[in-house]
């Protein structure tokens, strides 16, 4: 694809995936793949970015003999995930008015 | 490459991060690896790409929120140590500034006296060649007096002079060497002192 998904709506995506519930780095990173085309490698600076600004929680859960790192949103996640899609929503207007017309060279 | 040496890789190229950052990245692509699977271990190396991409992208995203977030719990522990840095260096310095001065002064002091001891080698080796020379050309005048002599002279003269100039390119050669050895030095003490070793 010719547009590259820019960081802040990567961490946009990612909050609201795991919004729906909590999951492990592995599933996260091949939901996300479904839809979008990024690289098995992207995930992990952003999960971290936004676990370190508390954004997300990790806990351990054990699976066949190791752990599983779940990745939870915590409340100030789910602010920053509201504003991203009210962000989100007027960028996408101001975009589409361009891209697609409406606007006109006088 | 197998998983091994993609973890190996890694780490390497982690290393300069702090400890907690290595850890939580080696934590999180070894679990990647065990969810995909023994069976599926060589797809995801080629599906996960080079480490050191994969390193340049962390250690981006660590620079990028170490300047983000000033008041971050991390950073606030090292602007903390940075300020007990400060009044330690207050503290310390009508000891340390006589100290780093005199610590100056001798390094350069034997900095001076090195050069001094090569210098007057090569001044004295200078000297022997040339008096060397000189004593070829007293023996060729005194070739009419005494041949003899006259090519005994010549010969210490020829020996001499011969002996003086290999030991001199020998001493000159040495000492560029002994420069450069030092210069790494220094190089390599500013380097590990700017990583913080």
């Amino acid at each position: 694809m010719g547009f590259k998904i820019e960081s802040a709506l990567l961490e946009a995506c990612v909050l609201a995936v795991l919004s729906k519930g909590d999951t492990y780095g592995y599933v996260l990173t091949q939901s996300m793949k479904q839809v979008l085309d990024i690289s098995e490698s992207t995930l992990y600076p952003v999960l971290r970015r936004l676990q370190k600004g508390e954004y997300l929680q990790t806990y351990d859960q054990p699976w066949q003999g190791r752990n599983r790192r779940y990745y939870h949103v915590t409340d100030k996640g789910k602010e920053k995930c509201e504003q991203y899609r009210k962000e989100w929503g007027i960028y996408k207007q101001q975009i589409d008015s361009l891209l697609l017309g409406g606007e006109t060279n006088e | 490459m197998n998983r091994q040496e993609f973890m190996n890789r890694l780490a390497a190229e982690l290393s300069r991060l702090p400890k907690e950052e290595i850890q939580a990245a080696m934590e999180y692509y070894s679990e990647y690896f065990d969810e995909a699977g023994p069976e599926r271990e060589q797809e995801t190396i080629a599906e996960l790409g080079s480490p050191s991409k994969i390193a340049t992208q962390i250690k981006a995203d660590y620079a990028v929120r170490q300047l983000d977030e000033p008041g971050g719990g991390r950073s606030a522990k090292k602007g903390l140590s940075a300020i007990l840095w400060v009044i330690l260096g207050i503290f310390a310095a009508p000891v340390a500034f006589p100290v780093a001065i005199a610590l100056g002064v001798s390094a350069l002091a034997v900095f001076i006296a090195m050069a001094a001891v090569i210098f007057s080698v090569i001044i004295s080796l200078g000297a022997v060649c040339v008096s060397g020379i000189g004593l070829i050309f007293v023996g060729f005048a005194g070739l009419g007096g005494s041949l003899a002599g006259g090519i005994m002279l010549i010969g210490i003269g020829l020996v001499a002079a011969g002996i003086t100039a290999l030991l001199c390119v020998g001493v000159a050669i040495g000492a560029k060497n002994l420069i450069h050895v030092i210069v790494r030095w220094i190089q390599t003490w500013r380097m590990e002192k700017r990583r913080g070793v």
